[in-house]
């Protein structure tokens, strides 16, 4: 019965997230307008079959931009979690595994970071070195190095004092060999669920600076950028706001339940 | 056991003492626990260390191979040429790797070898522990203790150390199990030739496995000496009473030619 559960989780999971990167391949292919196109004649456009979304107050195919939208997130959200991750595995990875005065520091400066919610960590960040997609990724990043930093360093602690890496060390391994090849693959599993959740937190933070303006910058769209343009016209045409919306929250749920089978998995 | 005498010294320890850390109130302090310990390994020896638990017989291990770095005392033993096995296969096999890859290590870690040799070695020295060449694909937990246990002797053996340290090798295993592994560590021994320091506090399986016997108690070494004298004409009181727990006091005085 609980194992039935598991799978399930696993399976929508993942049908979602395969719906979404299907969409960020679609866009970057070719959408079905110019996102970026206005039109006059098409403002506030009705859902139809030559414009399945509807257009927004620009006259821009809402689809075309859900497309090029979830691509921008996409990228954030990947670059997010990537410079997290591999840097949250170095210095986790040498704090734990070397302990002493450099985990100390290392550890005391991921604190301060730490102390302070990473969207916030990330305005701090943008303040300085500008708005952009890019810059947004490095922002966010640099936010999410220390949660990372300390998942991987407590893993590491607890796996270093194994026989198996004094079995590794008596061979002759090199430090570095053992931190990476003997003891990185046993920190994989807590590992890749939290990359899955810092996805999804990376989705919503980077849909939060885009609501703020300082994300993607138009005319380019992202998920966040299009729900803070839509909100203007709440009233007028909500459904401007529903389709980012329920794209928004399909993404986070199916990342979500993923992240769930993985973690029940082991 | 003329032979013996004969064959070069392969470790050499004299007067080690070993401490470990330890909190005392108002910061740390240190703890002695090997007191004055001084013997030496031959090659093609089995080197039996039998004591009770406690008695300093992993801590004699560990400093011989560095892990205990607060020593005193000479250590003498040959260059990259010590190879362990440990109690627990369970927990000294890397999980995340398979069987293959983990009688590799050793090579990969010398470096020099390709990838054609490394698996041929691997696979020979499967066979050589008894297992068949379709469990280097398995992954340790796909194996029993016993199997994983073969596995870590190779890795051992990969390692082609001279001396090999098996500190109570059998003790997290089934006793059936138990019988093969030390007749697969005995056979292995005579025919690659290695000396073994095969620590246990076991001395009927030290009197079957050893052709040397040191006794500790404490940090401290009782007595020393070839097997047929520790277990026929024991000089210490120790060593008696150990004997006689063991069930082995009526040996005691007999000439011993032939137990
Ligand atoms: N890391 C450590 N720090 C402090 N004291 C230790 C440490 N490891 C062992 N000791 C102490 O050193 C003494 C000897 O321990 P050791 O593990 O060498 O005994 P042993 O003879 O191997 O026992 P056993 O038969 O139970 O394996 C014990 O009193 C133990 O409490
Ligand atoms: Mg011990």
């Amino acid at each position: 019965m609980k194992k039935k559960r598991k799978s399930l989780n696993f399976i929508i999971g993942a049908v979602l997230v395969g719906l979404m990167l299907i969409m960020v391949v679609w866009g970057w292919i070719k959408t079905p307008y110019d996102p970026n196109a206005m039109n006059t004649a098409l403002k506030f456009a009705r859902p139809s079959l030559a414009h399945p979304f509807g257009c927004d107050n620009f006259g821009r195919d809402v689809f075309s931009r859900i497309l090029q939208g979830v691509g921008n997130t996409f990228i954030v959200s990947v670059g997010t979690v990537a410079i997290g991750t591999i840097v949250g595995i170095l210095l986790g990875g040498l704090c734990g595994y070397y302990g002493g005065w450099l985990d100390e520091i290392i550890m005391r400066c991921n604190d301060v970071i730490f102390a302070f919610p990473s969207i916030f960590m990330a305005l701090i960040v943008i303040s300085l070195i500008g708005p952009g997609k890019y810059q947004v990724i490095l922002a966010l990043g640099i936010a999410f190095v220390p949660s990372f930093a300390r998942l991987v360093r407590s893993e590491f602690m607890k796996q270093k004092n194994r026989d198996y890496c004094l079995a590794a060390e008596l061979m002759g391994a090199s430090s570095l060999r053992i931190m990476f090849v003997h003891i990185l693959p046993n920190a994989f599993p807590v590992i890749l669920s939290s990359v899955i959740i810092g996805f999804n937190n990376a989705v919503i933070a980077e849909a939060g600076l885009s609501y703020l303006g300082i994300g993607v910058q138009p005319p380019e769209a992202s998920l966040g950028a299009m729900l803070s343009d839509a909100q203007t016209f709440l009233y007028k045409d909500p459904l401007l706001c529903i389709f980012p919306g329920v794209v928004m929250a399909l993404m986070i749920l199916g990342f979500a339940l993923l992240a769930d089978g993985v973690s029940e998995d082991k | 056991m003329e032979e013996t005498k004969k064959r070069e010294v392969l470790v050499k320890i004299e007067h080690l003492n070993s401490y470990y850390r330890q909190y005392k109130k108002g910061g740390f302090g240190r703890k002695q626990v090997l007191k004055d310990v001084s013997f030496e390994i031959r090659s093609g020896q089995v080197f039996g260390l039998v004591g009770e638990s406690g008695s300093g017989k992993s801590t004699l291990a560990k400093s011989m191979v560095g892990i205990v770095k607060d020593t005193e005392g000479t250590i003498e033993v040959p260059p990259k040429g010590v190879a362990m096995v440990f109690q627990d296969p369970a927990g000294s096999l890397n999980p995340a790797h398979k069987v293959g890859w983990l009688l590799q290590e050793p090579l990969r870690i010398r470096g020099g070898f390709s990838k054609e040799e490394m698996e041929k070695r691997a696979q020979e020295m499967l066979e050589k522990v008894g297992l068949s060449a379709e469990y280097m694909d398995r992954f340790p937990n796909q194996l029993s203790g016993g199997q994983r246990q073969r596995v870590s002797i190779g890795i051992a053996l990969m390692q082609e150390a001279k001396v090999l340290i098996a500190d109570e090798p059998v003790s997290a295993l089934d006793v059936t199990v138990q019988a093969q592994i030390l007749a697969l560590l005995k056979k292995l021994q005579q025919e690659m030739d290695i000396s073994i320091l095969f620590i246990s506090h076991d001395l009927r399986v030290v009197y079957n496995m050893c052709d040397y016997v040191m006794i500790m108690k404490n940090g401290e070494i009782v007595e020393q000496a070839r097997r047929d004298r520790i277990y026929f004409t024991p000089k210490e009181a120790y060593t008696k009473q150990l004997l006689t727990a063991a069930g082995l006091g009526d040996r005691i005085g007999k000439t011993g030619k032939h137990a």
